[in-house]
């Protein structure tokens, strides 16, 4: 938290509380850590309320981000379903494939097999992925296919992702809009301050002292 | 405007329905609104309700003079962590295992329990941008 906010403890730790997102699989607290950092740094909060609005962006920031990448978990999973099951046929073809598989252990049923295989080729494994991504290749279209498949069976649940990521930057811009119309009332507020308290100046010394 | 044919209609339909019938559909029914503990005012909560209170007690204290002020702000800043904290447990339950291959079919679910979650998380969001336009920004 900025340093020049200061708070009474409780409300601080409060604070601070309310500034930790709760993390999900695959979150990790530095990388939330490193994007609060990048904007409290930007919009550098001077007071409580600011503080507030500012974590309410960076977590509207992050749900964003994490919405979009479980939707791509969601795709992803279907395209290694979609894929092994077009794979697995061909798989007792590829014998050198196979055996490297099992060297890593893998001695699974054919699907369990192919689905290992696609995970390898998503993850662009050295060992693994030229010789699965010739397979892929060499069934034309079966990506393009298995991807176009997935939109169209699973168009609902990409839609309410999107939705949910639509509403994240909605929400988020709406909170950077709170941000700045809260600092141009400060603004505002701290320039009628200043002039009233101006007001008290001998005006031979006003522009001297300050 | 609605003929009164459809009127009597509809509420002959609506006599039908009197919600589940089937123990196990009462059972289930009955669990609703526990799925994930949003619906429950804090205070009915005595944790969060005691935080609420030990929170707006230390505002009040520090930064906003008007008790039942600072006792609304807090609520609305524990409602929001509610809210966050429901949303992360729902979402580490479904997507337990990165690529989903054993759990793709909960996603259905969990997307319908996000939308509701959402709903928590945007009246938090409203009461704290409401308070922040009543007394804050004139």
């Amino acid at each position: 938290m900025n340093e020049a906010v200061v708070m009474k403890g409780e409300v601080s730790q409060f604070i601070n509380d309310f500034g930790r997102m709760p993390l999900i699989s695959d979150e990790t607290s530095a990388d939330y850590e490193a994007l609060k950092a990048e904007v409290f740094k930007e919009l550098d909060p001077k007071d409580l309320f600011e503080t507030i609005i500012v974590h309410e962006i960076i977590a509207y920031l992050w749900s964003e981000r994490r919405y979009r990448r479980l939707r791509d978990h969601l795709v992803k999973s279907k395209l290694i379903k979609g894929l092994a099951k077009q794979l697995e046929p061909y798989l007792p073809l590829q014998p050198q494939l196979l055996k490297k598989l099992n060297e890593l252990g893998y001695f699974y049923r054919d699907s369990d097999r192919a689905e290992r295989l696609v995970i390898l080729w998503l993850t662009k494994d050295p060992k693994f992925f030229k010789d699965v991504d010739a397979v892929i290749k060499s069934l034309r279209g079966l990506v393009h296919d298995t991807v176009a498949d997935i939109h169209g069976t699973h168009i609902s649940e990409i839609s309410a992702f999107e939705a949910l990521i639509r509403d994240s930057i909605r929400s988020r811009n709406q909170g950077l809009s709170d941000f700045y119309k809260r600092r141009a009332e400060k603004k505002k507020t701290s320039a009628t301050l200043n002039a009233l308290g101006a007001a008290g100046s001998d005006p031979p010394l006003e522009g001297i002292l300050r | 405007m609605t003929s009164s044919k459809k009127i009597l209609s509809n509420r002959q339909n609506a006599k039908r329905s009197t919600g589940p019938k089937s123990h196990n559909g009462k059972l289930r029914a009955s669990r609703n609104a526990l799925a994930h503990g949003l619906s429950i005012p804090i205070s009915y909560s005595r944790g969060l309700s005691s935080q609420c209170k030990d929170l707006a007690q230390a505002l009040s204290d520090d930064t906003i003079a008007e008790p039942h002020l600072a006792h609304d702000f807090a609520s609305a800043l524990i409602g929001l962590s509610r809210a966050r904290e429901a949303e992360a447990k729902l979402l580490r339950e479904t997507f337990k295992d990165r690529w989903l291959i054993n759990g793709a079919e909960d996603v259905p679910h969990a997307l319908k329990m996000l939308k509701a979650i959402k709903r928590y998380r945007l009246e938090a969001r409203a009461q704290l941008r409401r308070f922040f336009r009543t007394n804050l920004m004139g």
